[in-house]
């Protein structure tokens, strides 16, 4: 298995300017599920007040927040392939020891997938008012 | 009040050298924590700026983050992964400052837009120098919420601030002079409001 990822049209035809926001907080989140296991090592930044320096990137702080970015997303491709992607991401946390290399790769499709989603010729405009 | 403890030269007397830390992050970074996160800066230190031949790794040392972020800077390179990184990791802090209650729903959907389409000269590296040493806190217990963590757990030199103060730091390399920086260089307060301040960064990210 690997990253998965949505049509970049998907984000295109978006009706629902949000989805896109909820989307990348997932994308973060799976990030700092996985960031420790990196090559280099990087440090899980997600630490609200109530938890501890220890329980940034665990499972249990990550999935009690990715739920509520699921939850949120109304566009079922982008729902189907984050949730997809958070299985493969618990999956690989769990085996982290002999699966640097995937765990490698899953990072940084992560980031380049980011990165294209967050081009201007995609972002939507107007989320501000 | 902080414990800054002295170099002790009485006679006879064992040298304490005041260890110094220092952070790397980016004035984008520093803007939203001075003017948007009430001035405190969630912050890995680690000993030195150059932590070399002591056991931190790449991302517990200074130098090497700062050197990652400026070469994108200086290249005008939006899509390098340090970039990249950091916009997640500014991400990152929206999620907890908004469970928190530091920023409104409304503020922090402002500020993930920042996040993912801040100008590119925002990613200008800057360095904290703590004014005190974090490795006598931390065995002192003089500053209550610094903990190891992050390399620190593996016996490198770091530690994590999650509330540093403004007048906790130094400010170091904040030299690059450009019109969308002007306001958000002032101090925290500066802006009539969050709203105020997260409309001044929505300028320079389209």
């Amino acid at each position: 298995m690997a990253f998965v990822a949505p049509p970049l049209h998907d984000f295109a035809r978006s009706t629902s300017p949000d989805d896109l926001h909820h989307y990348v907080d997932g994308l973060a989140l799976l990030d700092d599920l996985l960031c420790l296991y990196a090559q280099p090592p990087r440090w899980p930044l997600y630490q609200p007040m109530t938890s501890g320096a220890d329980e940034a990137g665990s499972p249990a702080l990550i999935t009690e927040r990715f739920a509520d970015c699921l939850e949120a997303i109304r566009s079922h491709a982008m729902k189907d392939c984050l949730d997809a992607n958070f299985s493969y991401a618990l999956t690989l946390r769990d085996t982290a020891d002999a699966s640097r290399d995937d765990i490698q790769s899953f990072l940084d499709a992560l980031l380049q997938h980011y990165g294209q989603i967050t081009h201007p010729a995609l972002y939507p405009e107007g989320l501000s008012i | 009040m902080h414990v800054i403890p002295r170099v002790r030269d009485e006679p006879g007397a064992e040298a304490c050298v005041q260890k110094t830390y220092y952070s790397t992050t980016t004035f984008l970074m520093l803007a939203i924590n001075r003017h948007l996160y009430d001035g405190l800066h969630y912050t890995y230190v680690g000993e030195g700026f150059y932590p070399y031949g002591i056991g931190n790794p790449k991302s517990s040392n200074p130098l090497l983050i700062y050197m990652d972020l400026y070469q994108p800077w200086a290249d005008k390179d939006p899509y390098d992964k340090f970039v990249l990184q950091h916009r997640l990791a500014v991400r990152k802090s929206i999620l907890a400052k908004e469970k928190d209650g530091v920023v409104s729903t409304r503020i922090a959907r402002d500020l993930r837009r920042v996040a993912d389409r801040a100008a590119l000269v925002f990613f200008y590296p800057v360095v904290y120098k703590l004014n005190f040493d974090a490795s006598e806190a931390h065995a002192h217990g003089t500053r209550p919420g610094l903990t190891v963590a992050g390399s620190g757990l593996t016996g490198s030199r770091e530690y994590l601030i999650p509330d540093m103060a403004e007048h906790e730091y130094e400010l170091l390399f904040n030299d690059h002079y450009t019109y969308e920086f002007d306001q958000l260089r002032m101090a925290p307060g500066y802006f009539a409001s969050k709203a105020d301040a997260v409309n001044e960064l929505l300028k320079w990210s389209p």
